[in-house]
């Protein structure tokens, strides 16, 4: 019973039972008040029945005296309502009524029986005999008072009945008034004990509960006053008790929260300072920043803008300040300014930072800008504009870009590089390799590139190159200690033994800007004909050294003897004579030597001018006859040769060569024959021999330097074992071809072919003459004209000239001003102009001296300073040699195209010239006018049917014929413009050579004429 | 008995200078043209010095010092290689294939003559 709970359960019970207990005697005692009421009222109306019979009874009585005196009925009315009252039921109705009491039951029936009595024995007869009218009789009988008596017996009766029960209702009066009082005391008793019950209840419950709580309420009310530490005793009830200790709780979780909150209100305390210095910073810090900073909201419009922004765009802060970016900025920055705004828009929407790059958009012009921006959010976290902070990111995005560049050369330059480049890390894992290197490798590994690529470490490519090389182990030994030491730097050489092909590595470390070493770098070259060429190189000054030192020998070790030893005249003269043979032996190999060298040298230039072949080969037999008596030399002309194009000495050099050659290897007695004959546009020199012919072994080497024909023939052969080589050089210098057919022991064929001098268009008299007596300069004017297609002549003196004019005079004359001989290039041209056969001839002055007004006061048609360019001089010549020329542009994007046209074109038209799209195509019409345009109508950019229109919107050029070549389907409209435009029109696909050579020759003869 | 020296070279030139060099010594001189003659003849001369020209048609003097060193009767006799090649390499070669010395062109006869001398010396 230590909880409250059970103890008020306790009280409760005690007290409604205490309660119900009183109530129940209250009830008890007024049941009993009760009781007795009903038993009182129940008398009085046994008393007031009693009456009301006794009225009736009287009633009778006095009714029926009134009948009998007066004989009226009225009088009998009452006296028959009583008698049907009584005898109706009253009479039994009091009777009843005290059934409960005997003796009153037994006075009522006596009175009952006396009533009846009454009326039976008198009050009816009387009645009766009144109504009879017995009056008399019934009067004296009433008289004798009878009735009277019998009534008041009655009515004696009656009282006592009444007595009796008055008695009895005075007693049951007082008993209920005992009753009551004694209700009433029990009442107030049971009330009183209630009460004082329930104070005493109260009384404890209040030590229990409330002092307890009250304690409480104190506590509270100090802790609210601030006083933390209160805590409260936590004895007593159960529930009390821990309400204390809940208490007891709180109060430390308060104070606990109270220290915390004081701690932290310390902190805030802090952070607000804090807070205040870096609001003014951030002031300072923005108003300071070079970057960009803007606050704006939800709008775009701006709400805070530093300095650094008001100022690229170009306004003060109070103006931008309210304004969005596209109000701020010019027309032409609109573009820009939207794609910001959107950007704005994006983060606010998206609530995340982003950087976005921008251009141009404020009043700068061509800047390029980098922005972070990021939501600007309220304390609730809701976003209400934006933050952005922007860098003006111009200069570095430029050098980027240079960066960039460089970065694309770099690597342009790396990939066009001819040597392998590749790159190991330190794990010698390839992390770079140009196509070259790649190529290399895989030529090396003998596997395609792609299984290179395939994570193929250093080690293991090394490992499978060794397995190729033909030196394996010091290969091996190469890479090792490439492999162990990455510091290592170093070249190595290798050839793959089954191609034959040679290699050289270098390779050096790789470090980055700040020295850390990051791989090695592996360069790969091919030197297979580097390689071939020293082994030829050092096989040649072996060769050479042989050759000179053999002929020393002689000289030398014929000297020594001749100084050290007496030796006879004769012996002396045998000395002297091998002395002197060996020496020139010695010069010839020199002298040829240093020929050949200077013609493989790139420098060399022949002199090339047309020459007569057959005088030529009759001069250099001429000198062998007188040479060897021994051979017969024979020269087969069978018919007129047209002149070569060549330097007439150097072709001698050939000739007297071969003949030499031929007379060394043949048996004495034999014959030599040289022949010339035309072979297309070469002509053929042959020199035939009956000698030892040439072994099929040797024959490849045959004109390799120093090579001789290593013969059983013990005979000494001598010569320099350069001719061949010598001749070959000289003939393939002029474009020709040299070779020999032979058969050992039947003799050998040597021949050679040179290019006949051109003539222009075949006919005879159209060439240009070259006047001019510097060889070179003469040379140069004509390859000049040759390539352009014009046959050319050249005189090298003013008789020369004057007497070639007068035999068949040229279509033009280039002269040179100072010229050696008699005549110079004034007399020259004011002959040519005087007279009258050769006036109509033009004459361009070719001069590297002043002298322009004269030239034209003479009649010179042009005048061309030396040096002159191609084009000059095609400009001119093609100025004043209008007839015959085809001049034919071809307009083509496709190479293989204008390829094939041209081949196809070559010989039918002068001047081809070639453009790979319209503008070149436009380009190359204004520079010189073509004849002829054969024009692709699909090309890049400007295509053939604008071509067609700017050709024909301009005068100048709606005259050229213009023959359309295309593989392109047309419409009606584009056949009907190109039929008003053109004068020919071929399918691409199906048009023959011949049919465009004849478009081409008709569309030239057009315009011609 | 004469001492027999065989001289071999395709240079006509050379042959009569090494002949001439050796003609006042007491020697019977042999020329062969060319590489397969100086086979040829050393084996059917027996000669007691050979004085060999290393580029020659045919085979080269190299190869005939290898093919003559390798029969027994030509393992101890003395040869001379005269040659026009001067690389270091070839010099080797020839020692290598068993060259008693090696004189490059030009060269003075009369040293040629006390060399034949000496190894012809060395011989007795």
């Amino acid at each position: 019973m230590k909880g409250l709970t059970g103890r008020m359960l306790f009280a409760s019970t005690v007290l409604a039972t205490l309660v119900a207990g009183a109530f129940a005697v209250l009830i008890l005692g007024i049941g009993e008040l009760r009781k007795d009421a009903r038993r009182a009222s129940h008398s009085e109306t046994v008393l007031n029945d009693a009456s009301h019979l006794e009225k009736l009874v009287i009633d009778l009585e006095t009714g029926e005296r009134g009948f009998v005196i007066t004989a009226k009925p009225e009088f009998l009315e009452p006296w028959q309502n009583a008698r049907r009252a009584l005898l109706g039921g009253e009479l039994d109705g009091l009777e009843r009524l005290v059934q409960n009491n005997p003796a009153q039951q037994r006075r009522a029936r006596a009175i009952s029986a006396d009533v009846r009595s009454y009326l039976s024995q008198y009050g009816e007869p009387l009645v009766a005999k009144t109504r009879q009218g017995r009056l008399l009789r019934a009067a004296a009988i009433v008289a004798g008072g009878e009735g009277r008596r019998r009534v008041d017996a009655i009515r004696a009766r009656f009282r006592r009945f009444a007595a009796v029960q008055e008695k009895l209702a005075a007693e049951l009066r007082s008993h209920a008034e005992t009753e009551a009082h004694r209700a009433v005391v029990m009442g107030l008793g049971g009330l009183a004990g209630s009460v004082l019950l329930i104070l005493l209840f109260a009384g404890y419950f209040m030590r229990l509960i409330v002092t307890p709580v009250r304690r409480l309420a104190a506590a509270a009310g100090r802790l609210a006053e601030g006083d933390l530490s209160t805590r409260v005793p936590s004895a007593g009830a159960a529930e009390v008790a821990d309400l204390s200790r809940r208490f007891n709780e709180m109060a430390e979780s308060l104070e606990a929260s109270h220290h915390e909150l004081e701690s932290q209100n310390a902190r805030l305390a802090a952070a607000h300072e804090a807070l205040k210095e870096n609001s003014a910073l951030l002031t300072a810090v923005t108003e300071g920043s070079r970057d960009i900073v803007t606050v704006k909201d939800l709008e775009g419009r701006f709400v805070m803008i530093n300095p650094a922004g008001a100022e690229v765009l170009g306004k003060p802060v109070d103006e931008i300040v309210g304004k969005t970016l596209a109000e701020l900025v010019r027309a032409e920055d609109q573009d820009a300014a939207q794609r910001t705004m959107a950007d704005d828009r994006r983060v606010m929407e998206s609530g995340d930072w982003s950087t976005y790059e921008e251009g141009g958009g404020f009043h700068s012009a061509s800047g390029a800008y980098l922005s972070t921006k990021g939501p600007y959010r309220d304390a609730d976290g809701d976003v209400i504009g934006l933050i952005g902070i922007t860098k003006d990111i111009t200069e570095r995005k430029a050098a980027e870009e240079e960066i960039m560049r460089h970065a694309g050369i770099n690597e342009a330059i790396l990939e066009s590089s001819a040597d392998g480049i590749g790159m190991f890390d330190l794990e010698g894992r390839i992390v770079f390799a140009n196509a070259a290197f790649e190529r290399l490798v895989s030529d090396l590994l003998g596997e395609p590139a792609e299984l290179m690529r395939r994570e193929r470490t250093m080690d293991e490519l090394s490992e499978l190159v060794a397995r190729r090389v033909t030196r394996p182990e010091e290969y091996r030994t190469g890479v090792a200690s490439l492999i162990a030491d990455p510091e290592q730097e170093g070249t190595g050489e290798y050839e793959i033994e089954e191609s034959g092909r040679s290699f050289k590595r270098a390779s050096a470390p790789v470090r980055d800007a700040e020295g850390t070493l990051l791989g090695r770098i592996i360069t790969l070259r091919e030197v297979t004909q580097e390689r071939a060429a020293e082994q030829l190189k050092s096989e040649l000054v072996a060769t050479v050294s042989h050759e000179l030192r053999t002929p020393l020998a002689s000289i030398l070790g014929f000297a020594e003897l001749l100084s050290q030893r007496e030796v006879d005249a004769e012996t002396r003269e045998r000395y002297l004579a091998t002395i002197h043979g060996e020496a020139k032996r010695l010069t010839n190999l020199v002298n040829d030597f240093l020929d050949l060298q200077r013609i493989e040298q790139e420098s060399f230039t022949l002199a090339l001018e047309p020459f007569d072949i057959e005088e030529v080969l009759r001069e250099q037999l001429e000198v062998f006859a007188g040479q060897s008596e021994a051979h017969r030399v024979e020269l087969d002309v069978r018919e007129e040769q047209p002149p070569l194009l060549g330097e007439r000495d150097r072709i001698a050099q050939v000739i007297a060569n071969l003949i030499s050659n031929a007379i060394k290897y043949s048996p004495e007695g034999g014959t030599v024959k040289v022949a010339v004959d035309a072979r297309g546009d070469m002509v053929r020199v042959s020199v035939a021999d009956t000698g030892l012919g040439i072994p099929q072994d040797q024959q490849r080497k045959l004109f390799t330097k120093f090579f001789r024909v290593d013969t059983s023939d013990t005979r000494e052969i001598g010569g320099t074992g350069l001719g061949l080589a010598l001749s070959r050089e000289i003939v393939e210098a002029h474009g020709g071809r040299i070779g020999f057919e032979s058969r050992e022991g039947e003799g050998s064929t040597f021949w050679f072919e040179l290019p006949r001098a051109l003539t222009h268009n075949g006919s005879a008299g159209q060439y240009v003459l070259v006047v001019e007596d510097d060889r070179a300069a003469a040379a140069l004017l004509t390859e000049y004209l040759t390539g352009d297609g014009y046959g050319v002549e050249v005189a090298r003196s003013g008789d020369e000239a004057l007497a070639r004019v007068d035999q068949n005079p040229p279509a033009l004359i280039c002269l040179d001003i100072v010229l050696a001989g008699e005549l110079d290039g004034w007399q020259i041209l004011s002959r040519l102009k005087t007279n009258p056969a050769t006036e109509h001839i033009p004459v361009v002055v070719c001069t590297g001296r002043n002298g322009r007004d004269q030239a034209a006061a003479l009649g010179a048609a042009d005048f061309i300073t030396k040096p002159f360019s191609p084009e000059r001089i095609r400009k001119v010549v093609e100025r004043l040699l209008p007839e015959g020329r085809g001049s034919v542009l071809v307009v083509d994007d496709d190479d293989s195209v204008r390829r094939l046209v041209h081949e196809t074109l070559k010989g039918h038209c002068t001047d081809l010239r070639e453009a790979a799209d319209g503008e070149q195509a436009l380009a190359e019409v204004a520079r010189r006018k073509p004849d002829v345009v054969v024009l692709d109508l699909i090309m890049p950019g400007l295509d053939g049917f604008a071509v067609l229109e700017r050709l024909h919107a301009d005068p100048e050029t709606r005259t050229i014929p213009i023959i359309v070549l295309t593989a392109r389907r047309l419409s009606a409209d584009e056949r009907g413009l190109l039929r008003e435009r053109t004068v020919s029109l071929l399918n691409k696909s199906a048009y023959s050579a011949e049919e465009l050579r004849r478009v081409v020759d008709s569309a030239l003869a057009d315009a011609a004429a | 008995m004469r001492r027999k020296v065989l001289i071999c070279d395709n240079e006509e030139t050379l042959r009569i200078l090494v002949r001439a060099a050796l003609d006042q010594g007491d020697y019977d001189l042999h020329e062969a043209r060319d590489g397969d003659e100086s086979v040829e003849f050393a084996r059917e001369l027996e000669p007691d010095l050979i004085v060999l020209d290393m580029m020659m048609p045919g085979r080269t003097g190299l190869e005939v010092l290898t093919e003559l060193r390798g029969e027994p009767w030509f393992a101890e006799t003395p040869v001379i290689m005269l040659t026009a090649r001067v690389q270091a390499a070839d010099k080797h070669a020839a020692e290598d294939a068993g060259v008693n010395r090696f004189l490059s062109k030009p060269f003075s006869p009369i040293e040629l003559e006390g060399i034949v001398a000496e190894l012809l010396e060395g011989e007795r």
